[in-house]
């Protein structure tokens, strides 16, 4: 069930009002997220159930073990065991085929043929998201950072919560499952927050995304057909497009919790307002990158030791991040890019620089800072080619294109008309967010700085900007990952 | 909770009435825009033209196809030749081969046509692009549509620029993107006053990454199905203008003639007719860009193919 859908549209308030008809009743109203969450994820393929089933079950166990003491050996055991079944069923899900394209590749290379016993694995929706939820809270429990829970109900619900379940934001334990402990009381500034976050995450995926895709798709599918300056059109369509994409079903998730009285961790916070890499990277899916500090980075030693080993593990870092977003190796190639982009930071100590809002109090950014996000954006729209490419030799193709004489040409698109219109739409967005840049999300100071007539307004520009550039509606993309 | 519900019904009375009133202005400016089946204005209002024509079952002759059959074959030439009345034609611009097959199982279904003609050329094998939603288009077809339709599929401003479009161009038989359909479907462009627009004009040569596989292996599909449903399919491969034929670089027409090979030698493993109108030169005084011809240029076509395909003969073979 996509969030942007009819189906969603009934599913949510159905949802939502039974769960304030029961009442305040917590065990109740946990079991109702559970079986929603369920319903929601099996409208894709009831079969994937047993997957998820699997894992919540698998963990709650093993962490209930882990709590009762054991040696240290046992807990190590019991550790691996759920990072072995938990990673097992990703690689196996999504990188099996990778891997075995790749193993074939290269006895072929030296002379063998093989016939690979290849399987058509179908990816379930949103794996790579739960199960990094789900990991979490074991190696948590195992540090003993966080208690085991005993309430079932509550922990299925907190693997599976339903507006998180398929894209994120990837979840800690000790931020969500509390939550499910304690009473939920209906908060109505809370719940009309959360209702103008969806409507601005849908005005991201279906205003911004889905009409940059058209565009995007368009140019990067018919690569060799175009112009240096429409190849570099179509990289500026897809960086929107992701984040159009991307942070509006976070956006979505976050306000859809919130109406049922859950607050979620902010995913991303105007990452194409960086000054430099390393804020880029704390601006964008904040949930995976703290994810990967905090289990993958700093377990290596982070950026403590030789400085040989700094970059190594920073090396690590984002070619796993990389590799998480697919089996591909220009995913690989992006993680790389930005390991390269973040070294020098690393290295000259000014990773850390820029910790608050750019400009803050001030309309407008000063000289410096406009030249660090220019910098910024531009390094990360040329990184973006790798990812949305379909491999290396397209990547590597359509820059080549892109440094051509034909960059100083007029960029020309099929039906340039409306693509103008997109780019005008495109722009006034990025000035709502550049105005909102202080807030957890753009439009959240509108719920106090105007009054009721104007809000409304607003509000109802907004919808019907939803139906007037409503585009062939697009699967979003991390639902892939 | 109370106050949450309120705001959240006042602000949803408040949008539907607005829409409501964006549709009355809307009904009450432009005409009923066609059924929203496909991304494709051409074929949205052919369905429009085939749910209210008077034929609507029993159909002797079927053309089906892209804007090469929607266009370049005469309606009244046909008719006359084959003398018979009970001739549709289903084409519509930019359908390809792949669409056709899908088509033709539904016109199947529909009409039982006893034979079926197909005017094509290089351009029909392009990457598939009008992305037909079939069952909308059966659905409209057999029992209706919502009138909300076009909004649930489009957005507005597709939606009031393809009412806009229809408005302009279905009476208009002097523009390429002309919806003035005949009493059978097809389309006959004016040669006076039509303003040929010179890049349409020019065109460009072939491309060896011009056609995908993909649509010869559903030309194969059709000449199959046609078979095995004793439908007489007639494949005619449409001309090129004399000038543009004469431009043509030696790899651009072996691009041509390979196609032209190919697409014939499908036709006529199934023993289907094949005809090649370019054995022959077409003057550039009968088209309005490199392949679509004008009104006179589509009878001489017409003329040609029952020539060709000596219909007296034609009528009286059986494929059984």
């Amino acid at each position: 069930m996509q969030v942007n859908s009819i189906d969603f549209a009934i599913f949510l308030p159905i949802v939502f009002a039974i769960y304030w008809l029961l009442r305040e009743n917590l065990k109740l109203q946990n079991l109702l997220i559970l079986a929603a969450s369920y319903v929601f994820y099996g409208w894709w393929d009831w079969k994937f159930l047993a997957l998820i089933f699997i894992s919540s079950l698998l963990d709650y166990s093993i962490a209930l073990e882990l709590d009762r003491g054991g040696t240290t050996r046992q807990r190590k055991i019991l550790l691996w065991s759920s990072v072995v079944v938990n990673l097992g069923f990703l690689a196996s899900f999504k990188y099996y085929g990778f891997f075995v394209d790749n193993f074939v590749s290269a006895f072929s290379f030296f002379g063998s043929e093989i016939k690979p016993n290849t399987l058509n694995i179908i990816l379930p929706i949103g794996i790579s998201f739960y199960t990094f939820q789900t990991l979490s809270y074991t190696i948590d429990v195992y540090r003993r950072k966080i208690d085991s829970t005993k309430d079932i109900v509550a922990f299925f619900a907190f693997v599976s919560f339903f507006p998180q379940l398929v894209a994120g934001p990837i979840e800690r334990a000790q931020n969500l499952l509390p939550q499910f402990y304690v009473k939920r009381k209906f908060d109505y500034s809370k719940a009309a927050d959360g209702m103008r976050q969806i409507l601005w995450g849908l005005f991201k995926k279906i205003v911004i995304a889905d009409n940059c895709a058209k565009y995007a798709n368009l140019i990067f599918d018919n690569s060799a057909d175009h112009s240096g300056s429409t190849l570099v059109l179509g990289a500026l369509f897809f960086t929107f497009q992701i984040y159009g994409d991307f942070s509006g079903y976070s956006d979505i998730a976050i306000g859809t919790a919130r109406l049922l009285g859950i607050d979620l961790k902010k995913n991303f916070a105007f990452p194409y307002f960086s000054r430099n890499i390393a804020e880029f990277w704390r601006r964008w899916h904040i949930s995976l990158t703290s994810w990967f500090k905090n289990y993958v980075y700093f377990p290596l030693g982070g950026s403590r030791g030789k400085t040989s080993v700094v970059i190594r593990n920073i090396f690590i870092l984002f070619l796993v991040s990389g590799f998480w977003h697919g089996a591909n190796y220009t995913y690989l190639f992006w993680g790389a890019l930005n390991a390269i982009y973040f070294l020098p930071l690393l290295l000259f100590k000014t990773n850390r620089n820029n910790l608050g809002v750019v400009a803050l109090g001030k309309t407008l950014p000063s000289v410096k800072e406009v030249l660090g996000i220019t910098l910024t954006f531009t390094l990360t729209v040329f990184a973006w080619i790798f990812f949305r490419a379909t491999s290396l030799d397209h990547a590597f193709g359509i820059i080549a294109d892109i440094f051509s004489p034909s960059l100083f040409t007029i960029p020309t698109i099929d039906g340039t008309g409306n693509a103008q219109t997109i780019i005008i739409v495109v722009a006034i967005f990025m000035l709502i967010e550049w105005l909102g840049r202080e807030g957890e999300y753009a439009i959240e100071h509108w719920g106090t700085k105007y009054k009721t007539p104007v809000r409304y307004l607003l509000y109802y520009a907004i919808t019907i900007a939803l139906i007037w550039f409503k585009a062939d509606e697009q699967p979003f993309i991390y639902f892939q990952f | 909770m109370k106050l949450f519900l309120k705001k959240l019904i006042l602000f949803s009375l408040g949008l539907i009435g607005l829409l409501f009133s964006v549709q009355i202005i809307w009904f009450n400016t432009y005409s009923t825009p066609p059924p929203t089946v496909s991304k494709n204005l051409c074929f949205n209002t052919k369905a429009m033209f085939l749910k209210h024509h008077q034929l609507q079952s029993d159909v002797e002759i079927l053309a089906i196809g892209s804007s090469m059959s929607l266009i370049n074959l005469n309606s009244n030439s046909i008719k006359k030749h084959f003398k018979t009345d009970r001739f549709i034609n289903t084409a519509a611009w930019g359908i390809g081969m792949l669409e056709t097959y899908q088509l033709i199982e539904i016109y199947q279904k529909k009409y039982q046509p006893k034979t079926i003609i197909i005017a094509s050329n290089i351009a029909d094998f392009r990457k598939p692009s009008t992305n037909i939603n079939y069952t909308a288009f059966e659905q409209y077809l057999t029992e209706g549509l919502s009138p909300f339709n076009h909004l649930r599929a489009n957005n507005f401003a597709q939606a009031i620029a393809e009412a806009q479009h229809y408005d302009w161009y279905k009476d208009d038989s002097t523009h390429y993107t002309s919806l003035n359909f005949d009493a059978s479907g097809g389309v006959n462009y004016h040669k006076e006053g039509f303003n040929i627009d010179s890049a349409r004009w020019n065109g460009s040569g072939f491309k060896s990454d011009f056609m995908v596989g993909i649509q010869y292996v559903y030309l194969d599909s059709i000449s199959r199905y046609c078979k095995e449903h004793s439908i007489k399919l007639i494949f005619a491969q449409t001309p090129i203008r004399n000038g543009l034929m004469l431009k043509l670089n030696q790899d651009e027409k072996q691009i041509l003639n390979n196609h032209i090979d190919k697409v014939k030698s499908i036709v006529t493993a199934y023993k289907l007719a094949f005809i090649n109108s370019n054995n022959r030169t077409w003057p550039d005084s009968l088209f309005v860009d490199i392949s679509h011809l004008n009104k006179e240029g589509s009878l001489l076509f017409t003329d040609y193919l029952a020539q060709q395909l000596n219909v007296d003969h034609f009528k009286q073979l059986k494929f059984k």
